[in-house]
């Protein structure tokens, strides 16, 4: 038989009061233990923010960083292109286009003289030898000090060369092709201009329009 | 082994005194067969029609493009002759398309 503490109180209740105490306490330790893991938890918890804001940060930082020095790559590769094409076409207009000038309109004029030769309606065996060996002579001496220095800047611009090659073949061809044919009168001016001179102006201009057009 | 001649009567357009034009040289060299006969045969003749007036060099390039690349300028002239009876001197627009050739064949493998 359990013994109470005083006469009031029955032995029964003294184990009850004993109970809810024990509970009391045990609630107030898990109270603590719980406040105790929830202040680790939000050091936890705010300290892993802080470090995610810290990161986002850095990461802002570098990519405009990254973004920074992309751009100023960019710019002075574009500037040292600019400055290597400035420079390529210094060297085509000092080393091939100005010493050639000459050439190349001397070659028009006595392209265009040809006409003084066609000095009949229809030209015999002897005369057309002598209009084709004069055309032959000037073309080629035209392709040889003109057309192939400019074989030289070919590699940094395929087209360029082949261009005015083909303007240049092309107008052979035609001056060749017209100058021995019987059907036309060119020792008459007007016929001469119509069919040749027409041609001949029309390359040059071809020819001029791919040099300005030369982008190395 | 033998000579293999190629008439360009044979594949010049009616009327015409004149041989022009790459697309040309290009059709002739195939329809000529003269890159196949050129290892077949001791010699390739070429025959010029005796009332041509030129051959341009850039039909020459085409026309002989392969020949003069295979076997270089002095073994070219060599291997291939010319018959020519007319008044036409093709020389000096053989050499300017074999020249012309050689120096495109050297800027290709710069």
């Amino acid at each position: 038989m359990i013994e109470g503490c005083c006469s009031q109180c029955p032995a029964e209740s003294i184990g009850t009061a004993l109970t809810l105490s024990d509970a009391a306490d045990w609630a107030q330790v898990a109270i603590a233990v719980f406040n105790a893991i929830f202040a680790i938890y939000l050091f936890w918890f705010q300290n892993r923010q802080n470090k995610e804001a810290l990161k986002r940060e850095v990461d802002n930082t570098n990519a405009t960083l990254a973004r920074e020095r992309l751009f100023q790559a960019e710019t002075l590769r574009r500037e040292n292109d600019a400055k290597a094409k400035d420079i390529k076409l210094q060297w085509f207009k000092e080393l091939i286009l100005l010493p050639n000038i000459e050439t190349f309109n001397k070659f028009f004029e006595e392209l265009n003289d040809i006409q003084h030769v066609l000095i009949t309606p229809t030209l015999d065996d002897s005369q057309s030898a002598g209009i084709e060996k004069l055309v032959s002579e000037l073309f080629s001496k035209f392709k040889l000090n003109f057309l192939q220095p400019l074989q030289v800047i070919d590699a940094s611009n395929p087209n360029f060369f082949h261009d005015i090659r083909t303007i240049v073949e092309d107008l052979e061809d035609d001056v060749t092709r017209l100058v021995l044919d019987e059907t036309f009168v060119l020792n008459n001016s007007d016929e001469f201009y119509q069919n040749i001179g027409l041609r001949i102006s029309r390359a040059k201009n071809n020819i001029l329009i791919a040099i300005i057009k030369f982008d190395n | 082994m033998s000579d293999y001649v190629i008439h360009l009567q044979d594949f010049r357009t009616e009327g015409s005194k004149v041989f022009t034009g790459r697309d040309r040289g290009r059709e002739v060299r195939e329809k000529s067969h003269i890159d196949f006969a050129v290892d077949k045969n001791q010699n390739i003749i070429i025959d010029i029609p005796q009332d041509i007036r030129s051959i341009n060099p850039s039909f020459l390039e085409e026309f002989l493009y392969n020949v003069v690349r295979k076997f270089g300028k002095e073994n070219f002239f060599k291997k291939v002759k010319w018959n020519n009876s007319g008044r036409y001197q093709i020389t000096s627009d053989v050499v300017e398309a074999v020249d012309s050739i050689l120096r495109d064949n050297n800027a290709l493998t710069t």
